[in-house]
């Protein structure tokens, strides 16, 4: 993306500048953590909702019901704000709104941080909650609010759940915390018949449903979620909405990315959305999250032939990240290792596969050799290429071993101390010769024999 | 990692209304950090930033369809971004007389703590520089010192001359430099 011209230009503005090239371009923002996982979230939330053809007139007249059926609505707006710069040296101001007025004492520092969630202009935010609210309550929540929520809300409260819509991994994190919210909310839901708390943002150009719709299924499912928890399965599957279907035929399910209502078939891993229309309005979302991981079938490989001089490659035939693998001989979690110094003999390797789903065994013999060269009894030095040599398969793992020919008369033809292969009985006839090999392996093995020269 | 995809390949992928979807989810992840970070440049406010960058790739999904492939698929969207973020002002200054030397007073005076700036003396000065700066120089700054675009691609996205371009660049590197080096 940086090109050398581009740098130039900049630097030669900058040579002026040396406190601004100080700073190199650093970004002197930043954003809240996960941000941005957030916002693709939210933009696809958005898309869909048009995409299912839910106007924005109609999301207000929702708004609107919801604020007829709660019991009291506070109504903070941009007029706050106004208010708030006109007398930021007072203690107490009062806010202006269509609702009743209610009275905010907090000193000006607090006043500041309410007023940076408040502030936005073209917003309402509409906080609905019990009857018993007082004013101090209010601004609490407010500073949960700006706290995302996640400080304890005193005892004499009304608990507020804030949800913005979560990552996977957030959500995760956050299961602790939802016990709290928990408590609080049950307690909110004994008090008030509908709905205890919410926190709707709603700008007239962009409505952000899902966080308010978010909370109502809180509120209003005590089971609170409809979808499964996120899950781990070996294979596909088909999964249906039946069950909730039977409850109420006027909930109508829409799956993001898929034209199917209610039975979708489940088949890569990754975040499936779901939103929940109860006639026009937006009942819920849900969301799970679905790894599949197929079963392994592991196919285990080791070379034939092993001597146990050499490190044993193993290989389980299989690779998927999320396998682990535990092997009798290693304490490698890997799909393939090496194992040096086994003794001579028969041994069985063992491979056990967990994924998340399951577990699956596999073994295999291996036999491992003191010493497994194979010497041919004939070859044929005639050039076409085959047999040409005394070539001895296996000896180049043990070099330094030593070959030595004789005729059948006993004398000594040919001679090396490290044998390398290359014989081609070139000087000799044909006929019978005998060979005596000492391999240099552990136990010096001693291997003699005839060799027929044809040529 | 996921894969890079030119923006032919995504325009293509948008153009198909069976492959759409998965073509704007893929320009989204791709310039999402890019168009936010350029706006919130503009509007400083996250939250403002956050709610105009969301307008922007809903109207680039819905324009997708009039989006002729004769211009850049990054300087279409730097367009509407810059549109949406000069109008979002607009708003604004029709509301209050002028948000900017609110928005100074608020970082000066949060320090720092609101965790959304940088708790560096300089680097907040540059910000309190930055508002200052007239929006054409400041669209200009922006896009060359933090984002390292070439003038012509500036040029194409503003609809200005290289020329004007220079003489707005020199001239708020020039005041910012000012206000960087005053206590």
């Amino acid at each position: 993306m940086i090109d050398k011209n581009q740098d130039k230009d900049i630097l030669e503005e900058l040579s002026n500048a040396p406190h601004l090239s100080k700073l190199k371009g650093k970004n002197p923002f930043k954003v809240p953590i996960s941000y941005f996982d957030t916002l693709e979230e939210d933009i696809l939330s958005e898309i869909y909702l048009e995409k299912a053809g839910h106007s924005k007139n109609r999301n207000r007249t929702i708004f609107l019901r919801y604020i007829a059926a709660a019991s009291l609505v506070l109504l903070l707006s941009y007029s706050l704000f106004e208010l708030n710069k006109k007398q930021k040296s007072k203690d107490t101001f009062v806010a202006k709104s269509t609702q009743p007025k209610v009275k905010i004492q907090q000193e000006q520092k607090k006043v500041l941080l309410v007023d940076r969630n408040l502030r936005q202009n073209n917003k309402q935010k509409l906080v609905l909650e019990k009857g018993t609210g007082d004013s101090k309550n209010k601004i609490s929540q407010y500073q949960s609010i700006k706290a995302n929520n996640s400080k304890k809300n005193n005892s004499n409260e009304t608990s507020v759940a804030v949800e913005r819509p979560l990552t996977h991994h957030q959500k995760i994190a956050n299961t602790a915390k939802k016990v709290n919210y928990k408590e609080n909310e049950q307690k909110a839901m004994v008090n008030a018949n509908t709905m205890s708390a919410a926190y709707v943002v709603n700008s007239p150009s962009s409505p952000k449903i899902i966080r308010s719709a978010r909370v109502m299924k809180k509120k209003s499912n005590s089971s609170n979620y409809i979808l499964p928890h996120d899950t781990c399965v070996d294979k596909s599957f088909v999964y249906t909405m039946a069950k909730y279907k039977r409850l109420d035929s006027a909930y109508r399910f829409q799956w993001v990315g898929y034209q199917q209502e209610e039975a979708i078939t489940i088949d890569s891993s990754r975040l499936y959305k779901l939103f929940i229309f109860l006639g026009d309005s937006l009942f819920a979302t849900d969301s799970m999250f679905v790894i599949i991981v197929p079963l392994p079938k592991p196919i285990i490989h080791a070379q034939k032939e092993q001597f146990h001089s050499q490190s044993l490659l193993i290989s389980s035939g299989t690779n998927n990240k999320n396998y682990t693998y535990h092997w009798s001989v290693s304490p490698e979690n890997s799909s393939e290792i090496y194992v040096d110094n086994l003794s001579s003999g028969v041994h069985i390797i063992n491979l056990r596969i967990t994924t998340c789903a399951d577990t699956v065994n596999a073994s295999i013999p291996v036999v491992v050799s003191d010493c497994n060269v194979e010497v041919p009894n004939v070859i044929t030095p005639n050039g076409d290429g085959y047999n040409d040599k005394f070539y001895i398969k296996g000896l180049d793992l043990f070099p330094g071993s030593s070959l030595t020919i004789i005729d059948r008369n006993g004398k000594l033809i040919y001679q090396s101390m490290n044998y390398k292969n290359n014989w081609q009985a070139t000087s000799v006839p044909s006929g019978s010769y005998f060979y005596s090999l000492k391999i240099n392996n552990k136990d010096k093995t001693e291997k003699q024999g005839t060799l027929n020269v044809l040529k | 990692m996921m894969t890079q995809y030119s923006d032919q390949e995504i325009i293509k992928l948008c153009r198909d209304s069976h492959t759409r979807e998965r073509g704007f989810r893929i320009l989204l992840s791709q310039y999402k950090e890019r168009i936010y970070w350029y706006i919130r440049r503009i509007l400083f406010d996250h939250e403002d930033a956050n709610d105009v960058t969301q307008e922007v790739f809903v109207k680039v999904w819905r324009s997708l369809d009039s989006f002729r492939g004769d211009s850049k698929l990054y300087s279409w969207m730097y367009r509407i971004a810059t549109n949406e973020s000069l109008n979002f002002i607009r708003k604004q200054k029709k509301r209050k007389n002028d948000i900017s030397i609110d928005k100074v007073d608020f970082y000066l005076l949060s320090n720092g703590q609101d965790n959304l700036i940088s708790g560096d003396e300089i680097e907040r000065k540059l910000i309190a520089a930055l508002v200052q700066l007239p929006e054409k120089q400041r669209l200009v700054f922006n896009m060359k010192y933090f984002e390292n675009l070439k003038y012509r691609e500036i040029a194409e996205i503003l609809n200005l001359t290289e020329g004007s371009l220079k003489a707005s660049y020199h001239y708020a590197v020039k005041k910012i430099e000012n206000i960087l080096k005053s206590d």
